[in-house]
């Protein structure tokens, strides 16, 4: 009896004591779908320190009942850091913030060209634990904030919208989805190089489609899809999507359902190290013309041909831009080199990105494999 | 001295002298009888004189309407008064004699019983027997001739089959323990009665069989229920209080049923069933957590179902237990792990709600708390009202006053539903009591405080035993041979042992599923199996 009264002494004294800890009612949170980061322009500061505006999206839940007309909220902060500028919001709006649920986090184009608030941004949404790292990344040109202004006219939550749009990769390659735990796992082991999608909003539609290339931590361009679509082959992360070939006057189209990259390390001669890159691809012809017969094995190899020959050449001619221009290794090549060659690696150590351009040379070669031709002949 | 502790007295002494002794005269002894029974109307004395000079005097007594009257007038009144007239009379003068010539030769009953004190022929008398009391011996005869007004056999209520025997156990102890009887045929079943309660004197019978039942569990169970001394016991719940292992724990240790069948099915595994009069439960020890969602129809039926729904009633334990606590964890402390959809419909949804979500969900629990306190003991007609209180009034107006969201509705709802399919009751009650607490957990410390009230009852059910066997086994001391009826329910053939730790007789069968298929195998089987019947 002594015990049990002295157990429950405890367990009152410890149920008054410990509080709510961590308990905010669901109503009271305010969902952050999605989030935009952008660099202050002079008219925008409160005070002059400030520089960054943080913008983000958030639903009205009334409305997603049926009764109200928007849907969602936008709202603006700003501040020196990141983190104030987020903390400001406090002053101004009686809700918690919650970024448990945040979809989409956008970039805006100033942000990225300047590498000393991007990194800080970057530095301060990893190290929180309120983030969490599979929401989607994006690049925009202009500005983030400017992406929120868009009232999708499919879906009522644009950051449904937007998410959405990223997950369709699986259908088309000139899309691409990069969730932030995978960006910051390219930023650690890839020398601050990455490929962030491009989000194109327009007034009442949003685009995901090519890539922001940044390069230690700066931005230095945007590829369009198409540019995209064949590096995404050589990067192996090829998934679906269509190719078309005009073959004797008629375009077909081919819709690839598996695009499999093979790195192979050829030989070294001297300090030049020569790859090649097989791509593997099967799939469907989606259409030739009417009363003409697709299956003859003539046929199929000259229209199969005619698709390995474009594949390779718009997969050079990507390799090259990176290879050339960009000097970027975003295709894995240094990757593979050190799992699986570390004393070839081990002699392009240093200053790597130029030998990348100098001394690597990669060969591309492609074998398509038309499974199917339709159903009716 | 009174009656009770002269009783006690002979039973602790084991000396039957303690006991108010009868005299020879009939006149003294219906005297002191009289002046024990006193102010009793409902004792008949009925005073005859047998032989041909009306010299032997005769009284018999019992307690009108526990007895069956057509039985005594046609085995005891007639025999001795009409009988003894037709047939010239022999009758010895020795009045010795005479009792032996009455004892043996002239009552055609089937239940006598040659008494020598007042206390228990006070005792036979209200239990429902005749006593028949003569002049010139100081020895009485007690003749069985019970016969009340009692209930039928009829389906149990509470534990309803589809598919099964419908015989439910009654009030009386002699049909309970004959409906047990009658699906063991077997010599090795024994029933050890005694009488506890000083007043009430009431039949607590124990059941076992003697090769399979553990004998410690046995004389364990004997010893526990020789410590109750209490006026009387009305229901085998008092047995069951006075009994059990943890009398502070929230679980039942003890089961009870009403159905023979599953009382059956449980000697079979060796347990021991404790009958008590007056009740319609028999008493099952020692159980386990997972008798608790066993229901008899699971083995009536084939494994496969079963199964499945084995796994079902588990879940819709766990759903009746954490349900609620679930949902206020879940939303005012972790709404990160919901879908982000869903989040935004239980937000929109609890939008002008007044209360915190704990305090939403205690409304709405103690709210079907009391709709069913009330229900249970309604009459059938005014039951249906109750339905249309609860779901008219508490769940849609509430909802539609803005004082409870629709989706607490829900998880009340489905929570009560799961409750109700938990097959036994008294276990059914330990959850509602818990999920209050887990709400309350729940509600301070979000999933981390469901945890911790998930250990401490975790904790505790470890620690908890039934008589002598651990409730959680075969989880905890863990025995692979008995999860073969836990969750999943094997095949009959496959349940080849009893449960190791109750039984002593292990094995319960052998599995000739073999020779099935096996033509030969199974005729030299029946050859030898024809055999050893006719040995026998």
């Amino acid at each position: 009896m002594k015990r049990l009264s002295l157990l429950l002494v405890i367990l009152i004294m410890s149920a008054a004591l410990w509080g709510c800890w961590d308990k905010i009612e669901i109503e009271q949170r305010l969902f952050v779908l999605a989030m935009g980061i952008d660099k202050i322009e002079e008219e925008q500061k409160s005070i002059p320190e400030d520089r960054y505006v943080v913008s983000f999206v958030s639903p009205v839940v009334g409305a997603l009942m049926g009764n109200g007309d928007t849907s969602f909220h936008t709202y603006k902060t700003t501040g020196k850091v990141f983190s104030v500028a987020l903390n400001n919001m406090y002053t101004r709006f009686a809700k918690s913030l919650s970024f448990e649920h945040t979809r989409v986090l956008i970039f805006g184009e100033e942000l990225l060209r300047d590498e000393e608030l991007f990194k800080e941004a970057l530095d301060s949404i990893g190290r929180s634990h309120e983030f969490h790292k599979s929401m989607y990344v994006f690049a925009v040109r202009g500005k983030a904030a400017e992406s929120f202004e868009l009232e999708p006219k499919y879906e009522k939550l644009l950051a449904m919208y937007i998410s959405g749009l990223a997950d369709n990769y699986k259908y088309e390659d000139r899309i691409a989805k990069q969730a932030a735990y995978e960006m910051y796992s390219d930023f650690a082991n890839n020398n601050g190089n990455t490929l962030i999608p491009r989000l194109i909003a327009e007034k009442d539609e949003a685009k995901v489609t090519g890539v922001a290339v940044i390069k230690n931590f700066k931005l230095l361009g945007f590829l369009s899809g198409t540019e995209y679509k064949p590096l995404s082959w050589i990067m192996g992360e090829g998934d679906r999507g269509l190719i078309e070939v005009e073959h004797e006057g008629i375009y077909v189209p081919f819709e690839y359902n598996e695009l499999n990259r093979k790195l192979k390390l050829d030989k070294v001669e001297g300090d030049k190290v020569f790859l090649t890159i097989n791509l593997e691809s099967e799939g469907a012809l989606q259409e030739y013309i009417w009363g003409r017969k697709l299956l003859d094995q003539k046929l199929l190899r000259a229209i199969e041909e005619k698709l390995e020959k474009k594949i390779v050449a718009l997969s050079e001619s990507a390799l090259e831009k990176f290879q050339q221009e960009y000097q970027m290794d975003v295709i894995g090549i240094r990757d593979y080199l050190i799992k699986f060659h570390p004393d070839v690696y081990e002699a392009l150590k240093d200053d790597y990105e130029t030998k990348f351009k100098d001394n690597i040379s990669v060969k591309i070669n492609a074998e398509v494999n038309i499974r199917r031709v339709g159903v009716t002949e | 001295m009174g009656v009770f502790t002269r009783r006690k007295a002979a039973e602790e002494t084991g000396d039957e002298k303690q006991k108010l002794a009868t005299t020879k005269s009939l006149e003294e002894n219906i005297d002191m009888l009289k002046k024990l029974l006193a102010d009793c109307n409902d004792v008949v004395y009925k005073e005859f004189r047998v032989g041909v000079d009306q010299d032997n005097d005769f009284v018999l007594v019992f307690t009108d309407g526990l007895i069956d009257k057509s039985f005594i007038n046609e085995a005891v009144m007639g025999e001795l008064m009409i009988h003894a007239r037709e047939v010239p009379p022999e009758a010895p003068k020795d009045k010795e004699k005479l009792f032996e010539l009455v004892r043996y030769g002239c009552l055609p009953a089937l239940e006598l019983k040659v008494i020598e004190n007042l206390d228990d022929a006070v005792l036979a008398i209200l239990t429902g027997d005749a006593v028949l009391f003569m002049d010139g011996v100081s020895k009485l005869i007690e003749i069985g001739a019970k016969g009340w007004p009692g209930r039928s056999v009829s389906e149990p209520a509470t534990e309803s089959v589809v598919k099964g025997p419908r015989d439910g156990f009654t009030e009386t102890f002699r049909f309970n323990t004959a409906l047990i009887r009658r699906r063991i045929r077997d010599p090795k079943l024994k029933l050890k009665q005694m009488q506890v309660g000083r007043r009430s004197c009431t039949n607590i019978g124990i059941m076992y069989i003697e090769d399979i039942a553990l004998k410690e569990i046995v004389d364990e169970v004997e010893r526990r229920l020789k410590t109750i001394d209490i006026d009387g016991i009305l229901e085998s719940g008092y047995v069951e209080e006075f009994i059990e292992d943890n009398p502070f724990s929230l679980f039942p240790h003890i089961k009870s049923t009403e159905r023979p069948d599953k009382a059956a099915a449980s000697l079979l595994e060796g347990r021991v069933v404790i009958l008590v009069d007056n009740s319609p439960f028999v008493l099952i020890v020692p159980v386990v957590l997972t008798s608790f969602f066993q229901a008899s129809e699971d083995f009536y039926m084939r494994w496969i179902p079963i199964t499945v729904l084995r796994f079902l009633r588990y879940f819709a334990g766990l759903i009746s237990l954490i349900a609620p606590a679930l949902y206020i964890a879940v939303t005012s402390f972790h709404p990160g792990i919901l879908p982000t959809q869903l989040v935004l419909s239980i937000a929109a949804a609890r939008e002008g709600v007044p209360f915190p979500a704990l305090i939403e969900a205690l409304i709405m629990e103690v709210t079907f708390e009391l709709l069913r306190e009330a229900g249970v003991r309604l009459p059938v007609l005014i039951g249906g009202i109750v339905g249309i209180v609860g779901g008219l009034v508490i769940g849609q107006a509430a909802v539609e006053a803005g004082i409870v969201s629709p989706i607490m509705v829900i998880i009340v709802a489905i929570t009560a539903i799961s409750s109700f399919s938990i097959p036994d009751y008294a276990f059914a009650n330990a959850f509602r009591i818990l999920r209050f607490l887990f709400i309350i957990a729940a509600g301070f410390l979000g999933l981390y405080g469901m945890v911790l009230m998930l250990l401490l009852v975790l904790g505790h059910m470890v620690k908890l035993k039934s008589f002598g066997i651990p409730y959680l086994s075969p989880f905890v001391s863990f025995t692979a041979s008995d999860m073969k009826d836990t969750i999943p329910r094997v095949p009959m053939f496959y349940m080849r042992n009893r449960p190791l730790n109750t039984a002593v007789d292990k094995i319960r069968m052998i599995n000739n599923r073999h020779m099935i298929n096996n033509i030969e195998a199974s005729k030299s089987s029946s050859d030898k199996g024809g055999k050893t019947d006719d040995k026998k």
